[in-house]
């Protein structure tokens, strides 16, 4: 390590101020062990992050008191604050940088605006701290001032490992189980059931209750143009990178999931097993016309269907006050189950003639 | 070292290590030292065309695995997999109806390798189509298409289309039963479009029933014209993702 590094300039490093929401409050100086308060001035080991006091650093040689690095305290003469960014730490972290560092005294001059996002926010705490605009400049200080990690190799390593993985599990499965080859392609002979790949199962599985220009067509259509547009329907990013956007996200997505699982699975069997569309027709024997059928119990009868329960997913969630991030949720989240279950059951469920059987009496497919 | 003199001692080991690492040659591949440094981390990752499209420095919070499960990562290393072994498999297919079974089985049986390559091409299909659309879910869940992300969400929808259409395209190569009445299904649903279903239909096979101008169709798409069209986006794809601020993480 010492080879690597001998001969390297020491780093600069910059004051910060620590206040009540600084990460290293309250947590001790190497050098002294005692802890590093609201109010010090603090420094931070530039290979290990570790806090300690600025005095003690540069009483002790300008060394980590863990892993001896050295490094050098920026002088930055000229660059100090204004009294109110002085007297409000808590608002501000870049201009307060300099101040107990450089011997020069203050300009009468705050601190230019256009110094950086933080300070420009951060330029009228006398503003009380109010309003929306501080708030973010808050958080994105907060944000700016969480640990940034070198990509290599606290990246670039898991991205490493889980390319080796990849490969590794799918080598050996590669291995061990073989691809499928049937006999050679016989147009003149019809395998019973013939099946499209397992992820076009679920458009072939809605093929068997409704149109198919409707069911191969217009649903994936609208469902490639509503995933797309979802960025544009929830806007409001303040809850972006939190899982479910929190609790009442996670409860909509239980509730979602499981209504969307029981309402598929029941419009499968009762198509199967009543009929729906037989139903239909023997109940108003003019529909049993090919176009009039094709229009009315196969194309209008399913799309009303699904927008009742489409509509009905929402009254399931209306107790909760949704917000627009949580319809995102309840709707996403039943395309995905729909889309999960639907595949299953096309894939495990039907066998020959596309009828439905349990997976473990299914019989096998007559080639 | 050739030069060397009757009585002088063999270079150890050290040094020969030194010799290799810090000569002309070596430095001039790789400018930088040992990445264990903060410097020369942050350089070895902005000065490496294959890096660069990382930053420098990511937020702690980003990288955790239970946030993204490394699912992005996992399907474009799942592409690069299928394009080596495609490639690979390439060399001994011809796509002709006469041709293209019997090739596939000299694959499985007389090709050194073949029938691994056919393997790991295969699971590996149905793996991205798996991964990308769960990445698709985690990228949803955690709210990762908000703005500023927004157009990075459409292309990945986009991305997850490319995916299966270069899934199903593959499908009917290895020319038998299972292949030609899947793609028979799923062209039949296509041709089920209101109005242009019938020339949507021709479109897809070249013909009025699956033969040698759908397959040559299908082969051309699955190796050349969707793999680029793929690639495109994906440049788009992790362009924007640094671009739109990075891996998502909470403000």
């Amino acid at each position: 390590m010492s080879e690597i590094e001998a001969g390297v300039k020491p780093a600069l490093i910059s004051v910060r101020p620590t206040t009540a929401e600084s990460k290293w409050a309250g947590k001790e100086c190497p050098h002294c062990k005692k802890p590093i308060s609201a109010g010090e001035n603090a420094v931070l080991c530039p290979k290990c992050y570790t806090p300690h006091h600025k005095d003690c650093w540069t009483t002790h040689g300008n060394v980590c008191g863990l892993d001896q690095t050295p490094a050098n305290i920026m002088e930055r003469a000229g660059r100090a604050t204004s009294p109110a960014a002085d007297a409000a730490p808590a608002a501000t972290l870049a201009p307060v940088k300099a101040v107990a560092q450089s011997p020069v005294a203050p300009k009468p001059a705050p601190v230019k605006p256009a110094a950086s996002p933080v300070g420009a926010a951060a330029a009228p705490p006398a503003a009380a701290g109010g309003g929306a605009a501080s708030a973010r400049a808050m958080r994105s200080a907060a944000r700016r001032a969480q640990a940034q990690l070198t990509t290599w190799p606290h990246l670039l390593m898991p991205e490493f490992l889980s390319a080796v993985l990849l490969m590794i599990g799918l080598t050996v499965m590669a291995w061990f189980v073989n691809a499928p080859l049937e006999e050679h392609s016989n147009p003149n002979h019809t395998p019973n059931p013939s099946k499209a790949p397992w992820y076009f199962l679920n458009l072939q599985e809605l093929l068997l209750h409704m149109h198919p220009g409707l069911a191969g067509v217009v649903i994936p259509t609208v469902i490639i143009v509503l995933l797309m547009a979802i960025p544009y329907l929830d806007i409001n990013s303040d809850d972006t990178g939190v899982w479910f956007s929190g609790a009442q996200g996670k409860k909509v997505f239980w509730i979602s999931a499981t209504y969307t699982f029981f309402w598929a699975w029941a419009l499968i069997l009762a198509d199967e097993f009543i009929g729906v569309r037989a139903v239909i027709e023997n109940a108003i024997p003019v529909l049993k016309i090919s176009w009039l059928s094709e229009i009315v119990t196969q194309t209008m009868v399913p799309t009303a269907i699904m927008w009742v329960v489409a509509v009905g997913l929402y009254v399931a969630i209306a107790h909760l006050k949704p917000t627009v991030r949580d319809v995102m949720i309840a709707y996403f989240t039943a395309f995905v189950i729909a889309w999960i279950l639907l595949a299953l059951v096309g894939s495990a469920f039907r066998g020959p003639a596309m009828v439905l059987y349990l997976p473990w009496n299914m019989p096998a497919r007559i080639a | 070292m050739a030069s060397r003199t009757l009585g002088q001692r063999p270079p150890t080991g050290a040094q020969v290590w030194d010799w290799l690492r810090n000569g002309r040659v070596f430095k001039s591949i790789f400018r930088y030292s040992y990445p264990s440094d903060r410097r020369n981390r942050i350089m070895t990752v902005a000065k490496n065309v294959f890096l660069h499209l990382h930053p420098s420095q990511v937020p702690r919070g980003g990288i955790r695995v239970t946030y993204t499960w490394c699912l992005g990562g996992l399907s474009f290393m799942t592409f690069l997999m299928l394009t080596v072994t495609g490639v690979l498999l390439m060399f001994y297919y011809v796509p002709s109806v006469t041709r293209a079974y019997q090739d596939i089985q000299d694959l499985e049986t007389v090709v050194t390798f073949g029938m691994l390559m056919r393997n790991i091409h295969r699971w590996g299909a149905h793996m991205m189509v798996i991964t990308v659309f769960l990445h698709m879910c985690r990228v949803f869940y955690t709210g990762s298409y908000k703005p500023p992300r927004e157009f990075n969400w459409v292309v990945g929808v986009i991305l997850l289309v490319l995916t299966l259409l270069l899934s199903f395209t593959g499908y009917l190569l290895p020319w038998d039963q299972l292949s030609f009445w899947a793609v028979t299904v799923g062209t039949t649903i296509g041709g089920a479009a209101p109005i242009i279903g019938k020339q949507i239909n021709f479109l897809l096979l070249g013909d009025f029933e699956i033969g040698q101008n759908t397959l040559i169709r299908w082969y051309t798409l699955h190796v050349i014209a969707l793999p680029l069209i793929l690639s495109l986006f994906l440049a788009v794809h992790f362009w924007r993702v640094r671009q739109d601020g990075g891996i998502s993480q909470p403000m």
